[in-house]
């Protein structure tokens, strides 16, 4: 008889642990939601923050560069290396460049990319956001009338969004060069056939739809890592979560809208 | 470095970015609607299967369209599909409803064995020139793959006749006894066969042997006795030539004396007599020949000879054998040094700065095509005049310096390795008593040379850099001024890092190779 009430009490705390997370989620869903929001009217609200804007697009674009033009060399490598070994099962190894190039400008490089993208610029901006919350600057910020969204976020994401799609378009051209150099030079494909196959399959709303798919990823990647940072508590452990949460939430997050946009766009 | 600004840096990613994106889009862009005006035409298909909106339009199987749209439409597939305007069309001349003679067709036509389709048309000759929302006037409703299917079906009904008639008369138990009875009837003759051959074996087997030693013989005796023969005819010939002499002597002699008579008579009967001992010669030649005297006997019936001839041929042949796989194993021993190209070079440069000459004498050893090694000396006057400031001597009023200028002339050494890959050629190794790195470009049939080299690192604060072109004559003379080949200019900079050393020379060098020195070898007096 004693033990009934304890029981109770656990029954109910689990129901009220669950009610609690479903609050919490719809929580984090509302402030996700209304963070964007109030990204989206500062953006067309002066003062405009060209400068920032500037800084942030080469923290993005520069400091991006090499790492997507490392990825995309042997992604495009690679791809094209197997590729050739299983089209030429059936001695069609021609396909090998138009079929990279098909992966790369569709699927590959918005999305490789913006996962590189994640790991180094999204994963920043929340190591940022995140410092400058917990050591109050951001409330510093709000004290000296100065709108930290306007400041901190609007800048990172539609920098973002700017860059993306030409880390994508460089991505996309390396990938098909290196699988230019690998089909010819390894594969021994006759150049004729290679390039006539790429002319053939492709087409420019391929090589545009992947810049769309770009700047969307763009969107998402930076917003996730400026909301993960602005939104960081606990001090310096607090930061480390929230660019962790950064990088793995940009990440999934690419690859489930992946499949919507791919969906959308062709 | 001077460090770029963020809106340089920025502006350039979006240049790389514009740049390569422009490339991509014009280099995936359809080019077969290029500065031509479009039409849009129609046709009907009964099946449209594997056509999809973009799939081409081919002339002759070149691009000159596309599929805009496929709708259905009264249970048939509408296809409307663009086509260049600068490939005329016409309508022919319309005898029924579903034909008209001479007019534009089109066709579905498989691409690939992946199952693609395109539409192949025909423009047609006669009759007035489509326009915009035409219809195509004729459909070919079946082609590639599907009349290949529909022959095939065909082909298998046949098939299956056949093996239908084939069943009916060597089917069932009447079939089977049939066949039984064949195989039957088979197997008796091959028994029938087999018995003759077996009682006769070794009659056959005598026949084949007397055959064998008959050809044999004849083609032994051919061989071998022909000499023999042939002095047995001469002398045969040469005994019927006097009998027909001495008869015609007769003959003419009718009228003459007896005594002339019984001349002719004598010499009639010692014609006979030599005749009669020539043939019995030649029977005692044979006889002899037969049981194995006298040489030939020997030759035609000792199969000792035989046997020793037939072990000195393969003796023979085995000493040619090991012969040429000796010479084989020397070669192939010396195939690289045979194959090594050997080329000697000399040349002076004329330092400007240095106001001395440079001179440099180097063998290329190239054992194949895309390497070679490559070594040399080196008397360079470059950098090697150092000045320096020395404590002469010491007096009352202080120590006087000088600044004295030291010469280091020693000769120095090129020790190379070089792999080509086409027009390009890189080196490393020893230059000048220093490591370094170099870089050949060669372009117009070898002829002009571009060298960048690298090297000495640590003698002065910049690496030392080298550029040198060569320039050989054969580039600008006739093909047959052979000399021009050996002849080649120079000019370059050498280690313009460090001011202080900089110079630039000019030159002149040449260089042989050992299939020169070959030639020159053939044509030289050879020494007795």
């Amino acid at each position: 008889m004693q033990d009934e009430p304890k029981h109770k009490n656990g029954a109910v705390n689990a129901i009220e642990n669950l009610g609690g997370w479903f609050i919490q989620l719809f929580k984090s869903l509302g402030n996700f939601l209304n963070l964007f929001g109030q990204m989206m009217v500062a953006t067309f609200r002066p003062p405009f923050r060209i400068k920032q804007l500037l800084i942030s697009m080469e923290f993005v674009g520069w400091g991006s560069l090499f790492i997507i033009i490392l990825t995309g060399f042997f992604t495009g490598a690679i791809l094209a290396y197997q590729c050739n070994y299983a089209f030429g099962l059936f001695g069609a190894q021609t396909l090998t460049g138009s079929t990279v190039a098909l992966a790369l400008c569709r699927e590959l490089s918005p999305v490789l990319g913006a996962i590189m993208v994640a790991g180094r610029a999204s994963s920043g901006m929340a190591t940022v956001l995140g410092t400058m919350r917990v050591t109050e600057q951001i409330d510093a910020m709000k004290t000296m009338a100065v709108d930290p969204v306007q400041y901190l976020i609007v800048p990172r994401v539609w920098a973002t969004v700017l860059m993306m799609p030409v880390l994508c378009a460089v991505f996309d051209f390396v990938g098909i060069v290196a699988s230019y150099f690998v089909g010819i030079f390894i594969g021994g494909v006759d150049f004729g056939s290679f390039d006539a196959m790429i002319d053939k399959l492709l087409n420019p709303f391929d090589v545009f739809g992947g810049l769309i798919k770009a700047a969307v990823f763009g969107l998402i990647v930076a917003f996730i890592g400026c909301y993960k940072g602005y939104y960081a508590s606990g001090g310096a452990k607090g930061v480390g979560e929230a660019t962790t949460d950064a990088v793995v939430f940009a990440s999934v997050t690419i690859l489930i809208l992946d499949y919507f946009l791919t969906m959308i766009i062709w | 470095m001077q460090k770029f600004s963020a809106p340089f840096k920025v502006g350039l990613v979006i240049i790389v970015g514009l740049i390569v994106t422009i490339i991509m889009i014009i280099r995936f862009s359809a080019s077969w609607g290029k500065g031509s005006e479009l039409i849009e035409l129609h046709a009907y298909f009964e099946d449209a299967t594997g056509l999809a909106v973009r799939s081409q339009v081919q002339v002759a199987g070149i691009q000159v369209g596309e599929v805009a749209s496929i709708k259905l439409e009264n249970n048939r597939a509408h296809v409307v599909f663009n086509v260049r305007d600068d490939v005329p069309m016409y309508t022919g001349i319309c005898d029924t409803e579903n034909y008209c003679r001479n007019g534009a067709t089109v066709a579905k036509k498989l691409s690939g064995i992946l199952g693609d389709y395109h539409l192949e048309l025909t423009p047609g000759l006669e009759g007035e020139r489509l326009k915009s929302g035409d219809k195509i006037p004729n459909v070919i409703q079946a082609g590639g793959a599907e009349a290949l299917l529909n022959d095939a079906g065909k082909i298998m009904k046949d098939v299956s006749q056949v093996t239908e008639m084939l069943s009916t008369v060597l089917g069932g138990e009447d079939g089977q006894q049939k066949i039984a009875k064949l195989l039957d009837d088979l197997n008796h003759t091959m028994e029938g066969i087999n018995s003759i051959t077996n009682d006769n074996a070794e009659k056959i087997a005598s026949i084949l042997s007397n055959v064998d030693t008959i050809t044999k013989n004849a083609s032994e005796i051919s061989e071998t006795g022909n000499h023999e023969l042939t002095e047995l005819a001469k002398e045969l010939t040469k005994t019927l030539q006097q009998l027909r002499e001495t008869v015609n002597h007769i003959d003419s002699g009718v009228g003459g004396t007896l005594d002339s008579a019984q001349g002719s008579l004598d010499q009639l009967r010692a014609s006979i007599d030599r005749l009669d001992r020539t043939l019995s010669n030649v029977e005692t030649i044979a006889q002899n020949v037969n049981n194995g005297e006298g040489t030939v006997g020997k030759l035609l019936k000792d199969d000792s000879i035989a046997n020793e001839a037939q072990a000195l041929l393969t003796e023979t042949r085995e000493l040619i054998r090991s012969g040429t796989e000796t010479v084989d194993g020397a070669n192939s021993l010396l195939k690289p040094v045979s194959d090594l190209n050997v080329d000697i070079a000399l040349r002076g440069d004329y330092l400007v700065n240095a106001n001395s000459f440079k001179v440099d004498f180097g063998v290329k050893l190239q054992p194949s095509y895309n390497k070679y090694y490559y070594l040399g000396l080196v008397m360079d006057p470059h950098g090697t005049s150092k000045k320096k400031t020395v404590l002469t001597e010491s007096s009352t009023s202080g120590p006087v310096y000088e600044t004295v200028t030291t010469n280091d002339d020693s000769v120095k050494f090129n020790l190379q390795y070089a792999a080509t890959w086409r027009w390009f050629t890189g080196r490393f190794g020893v230059f000048e008593n220093t490591g370094g790195l170099g870089g050949d470009v060669e372009m117009f049939s070898k002829n002009w040379k571009i060298s960048f080299d690298v090297f000495a690192f640590n003698d002065n604060p910049f690496p030392r850099v080298r550029g040198t072109t060569l320039l050989y004559f054969s580039l600008f003379t006739p093909e047959s001024w052979t000399w021009a080949r050996t002849f080649y200019l120079s000019a370059g900079f050498d280690d313009p890092l460090n001011l202080n050393v900089f110079d630039y020379f000019f030159g002149i060098g040449f260089r042989f190779n050992d299939n020169d020195v070959k030639s020159v070898m053939s044509v030289m007096p050879s020494i007795k």
